[in-house]
């Protein structure tokens, strides 16, 4: 850890470098404890801004996915709040929860694909279940494989594929309604340094277009090498927030 | 995006994905319609059963009737009197004179003993009838005939009538009604079991097919599916569940009226077949069954879906 890297410590409101800048996810004393009082999350102060590439580091078990996952409202805080922009996630109404999800964009470590269905498939599900017209898929699907340089295996099916090209699919899906965020969490846990890499660039290029990425992993060699903002988390707690972030465990 | 178009090409999309876990489980699915098929068949056969009885039952007491023989010396100016007089009780449907002359008649017509025959003849030779001018009296319901019996053998009758002659049938009456009211409660109770029993099946089904594609529902909640979108196959699913069962059930039911209806005529039914009763009541059978089938399916996945998915 550098000098500079200790001086950036929780509370992590203001470490922001523009004054233009929108917050789009705020979390706001935020802990969750799970029965038996387990402390998973331990009152958290956290906010990403539109546009950033945030990268949540830390051990296994220090909390990162329980983290992520109030960011795409699969799980709530126990006490405290997590804001999207102005609103509230705890406030959304159950019913409405599904089309507040088509804001953030999910990938994970095993790839969620389902297995009878083709990439094709995999990815035109996602416009599926929002009743996108045919039309519409038929269009959009080929157009986002592209982006992730699978236009020539459309009609593969998940296990013909490597696991890089299989996490580019997971991808793909994300993207495919153009979420606000993208939510990454160890996207490239089960992935050679080759795969690893090629993911992280297109990530970053998502990032590029204007789509906010909050990424966890435990790979330093990722951190130090895409110089974006890191949070360092231990056991529940934010222990430090680089803005121009290299890492090491 | 129009908003109708959206919700149409997500019903479709929900119905093939629910026929196609309905098709996918064979076996499951077959043992699940077996079950919903066998309360929907002891419902329909429990209705055809108590119906079939009731009309019965309605045939026989139309044919129960109280007899008053009158002495051959009465008038039948009198007898028509007396006739009157029944005829302004409430309790009394119809009461019909049957004349010397007719009783003879009809009596001869329903013989064809060669030796009564005869022996009729030998009297009407003589100018003689040996049958007695009767009123046949129908009440308006089986319970009042006690009482029409007591009132024809009141003392202001003493000099006319010489006998009343309650029907036979009494005794059958009060048996068939006891058995149309246990098979109504038998049939109830058993078709309340096994629709239970169904409605457990149905939702063990949906919760194995919703386990089978828990991968599924996790990917449509995380790519943002709307909570009726992630439920709709599953109560689909049910509702095909249901199609089945109604239709199997209709199959069954014309295929047991069909071969049992010569054994009940022969035993019980007289004229009523169950088989004619079935096909009479189809429409109303059929449209019963498919609501009760759809709605029982639909019912149990629904239970299945609220414990097993979250939002
Ligand atoms: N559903 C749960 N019930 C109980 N404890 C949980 C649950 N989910 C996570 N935890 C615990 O919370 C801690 C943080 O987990 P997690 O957020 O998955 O960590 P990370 O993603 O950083 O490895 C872990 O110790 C884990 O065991
Ligand atoms: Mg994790």
């Amino acid at each position: 850890m550098t000098t500079e890297a200790a001086e950036h410590t929780v509370p992590v409101h203001d470490n922001v470098e523009q004054d233009s800048a929108i917050p789009i996810i705020t979390f706001e004393n935020v802990s969750r404890i799970y029965p038996g009082e387990f402390v998973a999350l331990s009152d958290i102060n956290l906010t990403i801004n539109e546009g950033e590439f945030v990268t949540i580091v830390g051990m296994s078990g220090a909390g990162k996915s329980t983290l992520l996952r109030m960011i795409y409202a699969d799980d709530m805080p126990t006490t405290g709040r997590v804001f999207f922009y102005e609103r509230p996630i705890d406030a959304i109404k159950r019913r409405l929860l599904p089309f507040y999800r088509r804001n953030i964009g999910t990938v994970f470590q095993d790839f969620k694909l389902l297995p009878n269905r083709t990439v094709f498939e995999n990815v035109a599900y996602a416009l599926e279940v929002q009743g996108a017209p045919n039309a519409e898929i038929e269009e959009e699907v080929p157009q986002i494989l592209e982006i992730v340089g699978l236009e020539n295996k459309m009609e593969f099916f998940p296990a013909q594929l490597s696991g890089g090209e299989q996490q580019r699919v997971s991808l793909a899906r994300a993207l495919i309604h153009r979420p606000r965020v993208i939510v990454a969490d160890e996207p490239t846990g089960n992935l050679d340094p080759v795969s690893t890499w090629e993911i992280m660039q297109l990530l970053l290029r998502i990032n590029e277009y204007g789509t906010t990425v909050v990424l966890a992993t435990h790979n330093d060699a990722i951190v130090d090498r895409i110089k974006k903002r890191v949070v360092v988390m231990d056991r529940g707690v934010i222990v430090r927030d680089i803005a121009q972030g290299t890492y090491s465990l | 995006m129009n908003r109708i178009t959206t919700r149409f090409i997500k019903l479709g999309r929900t119905l093939r994905e629910g026929f196609r876990n309905f098709h996918r489980d064979g076996w499951l699915s077959f043992a699940t319609v077996s079950v919903m098929t066998l309360s929907l068949y002891i419902i329909a056969m429990t209705f055809l059963l108590v119906t079939a009885g009731g009309a019965l039952l309605k045939n026989i007491q139309d044919n129960v009737s109280i007899s008053a023989y009158f002495y051959p010396s009465v008038a039948e100016s009198r007898i028509l009197d007396i006739k009157k007089e029944l005829e302004d009780i409430v309790e009394i449907k119809s009461v019909v004179y049957i004349s010397r002359e007719d009783a003879l008649k009809e009596f001869k017509e329903s013989t064809s003993d060669p030796l009564i025959l005869s022996a009729l003849d030998e009297f009407e030779k003589e100018g003689d009838n040996p049958l007695l001018a009767s009123l046949v009296i129908k009440a308006t319901a089986p319970e009042h005939y006690e009482d029409i019996a007591k009132l024809l053998s009141l003392p202001k009758y003493a000099d006319d009538i010489s006998e009343v002659n309650f029907s036979k049938n009494q005794g059958v009456i009060g048996q068939l009604s006891h058995i149309i009211n246990v098979t109504r409660t038998l049939g109830m109770t058993l078709g309340a079991i096994f629709i239970a029993i169904a409605v457990l099946v149905v939702y063990n089904t949906v919760r194995i097919t919703m386990f089978a594609r828990r991968q599924e529902f996790e990917i449509m909640r995380l790519v943002g599916a709307s909570n009726l979108y992630v439920r709709l196959p599953s109560l689909y699913e049910g509702f095909f569940y249901g199609v089945a069962a109604a239709f199997m059930t209709l199959i069954l039911l014309a295929l047991t009226t069909y071969f049992l209806a010569p054994i009940a005529e022969g035993v019980a039914f007289g004229n009523i077949s169950l088989f004619t009763l079935f096909v009479h009541y189809l429409g109303h059978i059929a449209v019963t069954i498919f609501f009760i089938g759809t709605l029982l399916g639909m019912i149990s996945s629904a239970i299945a879906i609220r414990r097993y998915l979250k939002a």
